[in-house]
């Protein structure tokens, strides 16, 4: 029974083998199940941008192109790139050439150096034609687990002498899927594990920090530790079967054997600073808007450990702390605010919540000498007016 | 055959309750928040139960995605956005300030699917004798469609009382904007 069923799986089974790609590729075959994966991704493609979620700042964008084609070489014409406005870590790339680099992930790398290896990552994905390896692996996994569900059901009912494993079949048939979407997954992860190593070499090769690779996951991995979301917190060091991804401890050791074979270079963090240095202030609203505040702290803190933007990343822990609101954060935050604005990188913004936190102490002449700062430094604010009516009713009550 | 009889009784109690649009016609109308609004003309009535969304009934002249009247009244610890089991979704605090309603009725817009809304025009606002807010809004749909909106907000005993204007930029909220302001005006806090 065993053998029919490993003939059976054989004959309908797809090589999960796509090889590694040409420049210039495209399925001219349109019945095939590239041609289709390409019309669906140049359909997100369309969509993405009419989405009104592009970041579409020339320098920003001319500085991650480079960085892109220097990394793809002889691929750079086959790839577009798109920098998204949204703050979780990650980027992805499409059979299509279609890459997408959020903006979560750029406010999270320190250096070219990380976002280097990311984008070799990615492009790993696209030159091995992982999109589509997967996808027969999916496949073929579907096709395993319908079989060996059979099997499985008529191997129980033979052996109990019920009505074609009646009773059992439920649970036969979810070990065979469990088994065979477990296969699909080990997969995914090796391509992943695949990704992580030959798109550390392409940055390599390209003069980038070894080490860049395990330094930003080793950040992850601190990051998903300190969430307050679960979910996430979990996946720092989830294991299993049906993980898509490789553990991130395992990443890091992987990629930290491979950098210890070359020397030393230093990252390149003022270059890479210098661009992204005018959005850190709206990214990480964008974080802090999500939510996870133990998350928000830590990628803060890194910030201010880092010596750069002093006033707009007190002022950022500020909020999350104001945020937060746990027992003794109303104090931090106050602290936090006088930090930012002592700073001359301080947004307008930190006066302004400033003011608002001492209004609400009722330190009303100094809430009212933060609000008139703030219209100092943002006359045209959109919130000119409601601020305008709290200075005056504050001035009203200090007199 | 039994079996088949209890689904079709299931069947027809589900159709009774299905929520359906109806006529919200010129005048007073009681809304299921915590105020009423004056209508200078009719609207169809889109009730709560047809929202998926998000919480609280629209009115609208064109259909939801055209331009939508939303009202709502959140309580502490309420939200804009229908959220999903554990989903992360912005969250009211009765003890919000100004600056941070603004914030929770924009993050709450993102989450149902604008981009980059941001608000001007923010200003005190007396709304039925009680100071409250009003603002503009800008962004884009999940389809890149710019749209504004109006917006007003008023605090009521650890509850928020909201009414949102959104509409496509391009011709449809010039065309109800002077209705809408009327409608805001309206508001009667004690009549909810």
């Amino acid at each position: 029974m065993l053998a029919a069923a490993a003939v059976s799986l054989s004959a309908c089974a797809t090589s999960t083998d796509y090889g590694t790609r040409a420049v210039g590729d495209r399925p001219m075959e349109l019945n095939t199940t590239e041609a289709s994966m390409w019309y669906q991704m140049d359909e997100a493609e369309a969509d993405l941008q009419t989405s009104g979620r592009l970041v579409e700042d020339a320098r920003l964008n001319a500085y991650v192109d480079d960085l892109v084609c220097r990394i793809a070489g002889e691929f750079c014409s086959d790839i577009r790139v798109y920098v998204v406005d949204n703050p979780g870590f990650n980027a992805m790339m499409a059979p299509n050439g279609m890459m997408v680099i959020n903006t979560g992930l750029l406010l999270r790398a320190d250096s070219e150096d990380e976002l280097g290896f990311v984008i070799g990552h990615e492009l790993v994905h696209y030159i091995e034609n992982h999109a589509l390896e997967q996808r027969a692996a999916t496949r073929n996994a579907n096709i395993t687990a319908a079989v060996l569900s059979s099997v499985v059901s008529i191997g129980i009912a033979a052996g109990t002498g019920t009505m074609m494993g009646q009773g059992y079949s439920g649970s036969g048939g979810s070990i065979a899927a469990a088994l065979a979407y477990g296969g699909a997954f080990s997969y995914s992860r090796e391509r992943e594990a695949e990704a992580d190593a030959m798109g550390l070499e392409m940055a390599i090769e390209q003069g980038l920090d070894p080490k860049a690779g395990a330094r930003i996951w080793s950040n992850l991995l601190a990051e998903l530790e300190a969430s307050d979301d679960n979910r996430r917190a979990d996946r720092a060091e989830r294991s299993g079967l049906f993980r898509t991804h490789p553990i991130i401890r395992d990443r890091i050791d992987a990629l930290e054997s491979q950098a210890a074979d070359y020397p030393d270079v230093e990252p390149r963090v003022e270059a890479y600073d210098a661009v992204i240095a005018p959005f850190i202030g709206d990214w990480l609203d964008a974080q802090i808007g999500m939510r996870d505040n133990g998350s928000s702290l830590y990628l803060i803190d890194r910030g201010l450990e880092a010596g750069r933007h002093p006033g707009i990343f007190q002022a950022a822990r500020a909020r999350v702390l104001v945020q937060r609101g746990e027992e003794g954060d109303a104090e931090a935050a106050m602290d936090a605010y006088r930090a930012a604005i002592a700073y001359e990188d301080a947004p307008a913004d930190a006066f302004r919540d400033y003011g608002d936190l001492l209004r609400r102490q009722g330190e009303n002449a100094e809430a009212a000498q933060a609000f008139t700062t703030y219209l100092q430094r943002a006359p045209q604010a959109r919130d000119a007016r409601l601020v305008e009516r709290y200075i005056e009713n504050l001035m009203g009550e200090t007199e | 055959m039994k079996r088949l009889l209890v689904l079709s009784l299931a069947a027809s109690t589900l159709a009774a309750c299905a929520a359906m649009p109806t006529t919200a016609p010129a005048g007073v109308f009681e809304t299921d928040a915590a105020f009423s609004v004056n209508l200078p003309s009719d609207w169809s009535h889109w009730p709560a139960q047809a929202n998926f969304t998000t919480s609280g009934e629209y009115l609208t002249k064109d259909g939801v995605l055209l331009n939508r009247l939303h009202f709502l009244t959140i309580e502490d610890g309420g939200t804009i956005v229908r959220a999903m089991r554990n989903a992360d979704v912005p969250t009211y605090d009765a003890s919000a300030g100004e600056f941070e309603v603004i914030e929770f009725i924009t993050q709450s817009l993102e989450a149902i699917g604008y981009n980059s809304v941001e608000a001007a025009e923010i200003r005190p606002a007396e709304i039925d004798g009680v100071e409250g807010l009003r603002f503009e809004v800008s962004g884009n749909w999940e389809n890149g469609l710019n749209v504004r909106g109006d917006i007003a907000a008023v605090a009521q005993e650890d509850a928020l009382s909201v009414i949102i204007f959104m509409a496509p930029e391009m011709h449809y909220y010039g065309a109800l904007q002077g209705e809408v302001d009327t409608i805001i005006s309206s508001m009667d806090l004690a009549a909810g």
